[in-house]
């Protein structure tokens, strides 16, 4: 089968999960890449080093270097008949363009795929996580989003040699949206979704008025910060280190949360991370239950304590 | 100007899903004891379409439904969350995002439509495809995890959560605009309100009429649970958090 990986866009530059989906991608077979929107170029050079993918197509035209989900599904929709499966990782960027390209395609989309079996099966997480429902893998074209953390890469060393890079050089204008800006979150420290230690912070962090705490255990363990919905409603930390079903789902080696109860959405995030550690003052809070560590302690004793160590 | 917002009716996301306990193959996940309510994101939506048109920015809301008969009650709190107009088009089985989106599409072929606010995605089937899908049918703009939205003329400016930071663009009306938790807060439904709604038109639309085959090309063959997590130790003190930390190598 042939495979169409559309490379994310992370305010305008390569996403490394972009490698996430070459791993699922080659479950089916060749992977070829589509570099487009803003610094298409670079995007293309990065992908064409990933072991694995075959050829790299990309967009030079202005009109796909802005960041227009309109433009690029026009491009995409073209490219369609020429591949089985058409591919992007369950990012932001992703989840909006996948859709939008099956529907003109007369197809739908299978989002937030989890598992891909040697018989091409699907499996993707529903309610939340509690239910992991499998489709079969419907007729081509298939409109695929994966989550990168179920998909590892470590197996995809980098390329002795560089991929094929083809320039597509035709012009796509719908004239709908128009990008204005791009705003960096505040958050300063690497990204939790590819972090391999993640510090997550909840409501229980209100008390201190900040995400200090969280900042520090996680600069003291070289960690990614997290957050549960309730500390990003308080204005503690910001929207996109929301870590659960409406956020991020991460899957690091070590997950540490800091006085979050453990509501089932944000359960769903974390259901893929190997040692989970729960500190909470509340000895039956429900991520003590789902924890391979519990550690029933006030957070602004038992934190400063380890952090003395 | 008309707006138009699409809502979905899911299981009550507060309460735990559990498989179905019966022998029964294949085993299906438990939903008949868990109460529906509006999507949580579809009541962001309607939120931020009643806002605008109390800001006399919209004329009319009308929300809009593809699902079974007992959706009906939550179609009414949804009149009495302040929808002008509640249409429901019924459908008791399960069908795919292509189908919702076709059938919505027609709908908007009878009306004049400017502004669809959806949610971002249903919580119960976490798809989040129906929003874009329905813009790309209609050749419409979208703008998708919306926590900002103003409307001027014939443009709405947003504001955007996507991976990494936010992202401002603008969009020509007509177009589609899914929905952030963070876009507003919703109302609830007042007494008064709820008795107001009850008075509210409510009309019924069949598929085949709209000339859409209620179809699902995305059959789940198999439900079950996930793998369980390996039983919690109780830790007694910092430093025997500390010492498991450092055996593991996290903590140097
Ligand atoms: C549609 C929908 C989508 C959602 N999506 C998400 C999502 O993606 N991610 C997400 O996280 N949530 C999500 N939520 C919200 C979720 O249901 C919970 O409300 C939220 O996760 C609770 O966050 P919390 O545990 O940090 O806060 P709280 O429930 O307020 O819990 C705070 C915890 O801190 C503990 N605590 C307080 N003080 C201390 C102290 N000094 N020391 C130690 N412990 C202390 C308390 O015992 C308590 O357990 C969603 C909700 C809905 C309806
Ligand atoms: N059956 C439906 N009837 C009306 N609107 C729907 C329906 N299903 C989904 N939607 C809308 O599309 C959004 C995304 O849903 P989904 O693609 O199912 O995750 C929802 O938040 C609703 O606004």
């Amino acid at each position: 089968m042939k495979v169409l990986l559309v490379i994310g866009d992370r305010l305008g530059e390569y996403d490394p999960l972009t490698v996430n989906g070459v791993a699922a991608g080659l479950h089916f077979g060749d992977v070829t890449v589509l570099a487009a929107g803003p610094n298409s170029q670079k995007k293309a050079d990065k992908a064409a080093q990933i072991n694995g993918v075959k050829e790299v197509l990309l967009a030079t035209h202005p009109t796909l270097q802005k960041p227009s989900v309109e433009n690029l599904a026009m491009l995409v929709n073209e490219l369609t008949p020429s591949f089985d499966i058409i591919l992007a990782v369950t990012s932001t960027f992703g989840s909006d363009l996948i859709p939008r390209v099956a529907a003109l395609a007369n197809s739908s989309p299978i989002t937030g795929v989890w598992a891909i079996a040697k018989d091409h099966t699907l499996t993707r997480p529903i309610n939340a996580g509690a239910v992991l429902a499998q489709l079969n893998l419907p007729k081509p074209p298939v409109f695929l989003t994966i989550r990168p953390t179920a998909f590892p890469a470590n197996f995809i060393s980098n390329n002795t040699r560089k991929a094929k890079i083809t320039v597509i050089d035709k012009s796509y204008e719908c004239n709908l949206s128009q990008h204005k800006t791009y705003t960096p979150s505040a958050n300063v420290r690497p990204d939790p979704v590819s972090a391999k230690i993640v510090v997550a912070g909840g409501g229980g962090l209100q008390a201190g008025g900040s995400f200090e705490l969280v900042e520090k255990l996680a600069d003291r363990l070289n960690a990614a910060v997290g957050a549960s919905r309730t500390a990003v409603d308080m204005g503690l930390a910001s929207n996109d280190l929301q870590i659960g079903q409406t956020g991020r789902c991460i899957a690091p080696d070590l997950y540490i949360a800091l006085g979050i109860s453990g509501a089932i959405q944000h359960l769903a995030g974390i259901k893929d991370a190997r040692m989970i550690v729960s500190i909470n003052s509340d000895p039956n809070a429900p991520l003590h239950g789902a924890a391979d560590f519990a550690l029933t302690a006030d957070i602004f004793s038992a934190v400063p304590e380890l952090l003395k160590k | 100007m008309k707006l138009l917002v699409p809502i979905k009716m899911v299981p009550n996301p507060t309460l735990p899903v559990r498989m179905s306990r019966d022998t029964a193959t294949p085993q299906k996940p438990d939903l008949k004891d868990i109460p529906l309510v509006i999507n949580p994101f579809d009541e962001n939506a309607l939120e931020e379409a009643v806002l605008l048109r109390e800001a006399q920015i919209a004329s009319n809301v009308t929300v809009i439904s593809v699902g079974p008969d007992s959706w009906v009650s939550e179609m009414r709190t949804a009149l009495a969350l302040g929808a002008d107009k509640a249409v429901h088009i019924p459908c008791d089985k399960q069908v795919s995002p292509l189908t919702i989106a076709k059938c919505i599409k027609q709908f908007i072929a009878l009306e004049d439509i400017q502004l669809i606010l959806c949610g971002r995605q249903g919580v119960d089937a976490d798809n989040g495809s129906v929003g874009p899908m329905l813009a790309a049918l209609l050749g419409w703009g979208q703008a998708t995890f919306v926590s900002k939205l103003s409307v001027n003329g014939n443009l709405a400016t947003v504001k955007r959560e996507v991976d990494g930071g936010t992202q401002e663009l603008t969009l020509p009306l007509p177009a589609v605009i899914t929905t952030d938790l963070s876009l507003n807060t919703p109302r609830y439904a007042s007494l008064p309100n709820i008795m107001l709604a009850k008075r509210k038109p409510l009309e019924t639309l069949s598929a085949q009429k709209l000339g859409v085959e209620l179809t699902h090309e995305l059959e789940i063959i198999k439900y079950q649970t996930p793998p369980p997590r390996p039983p919690t130790t109780r830790l007694n003190s910092v430093a025997e958090l500390e010492s498991i930390l450092s055996k593991k190598g996290f903590l140097s």
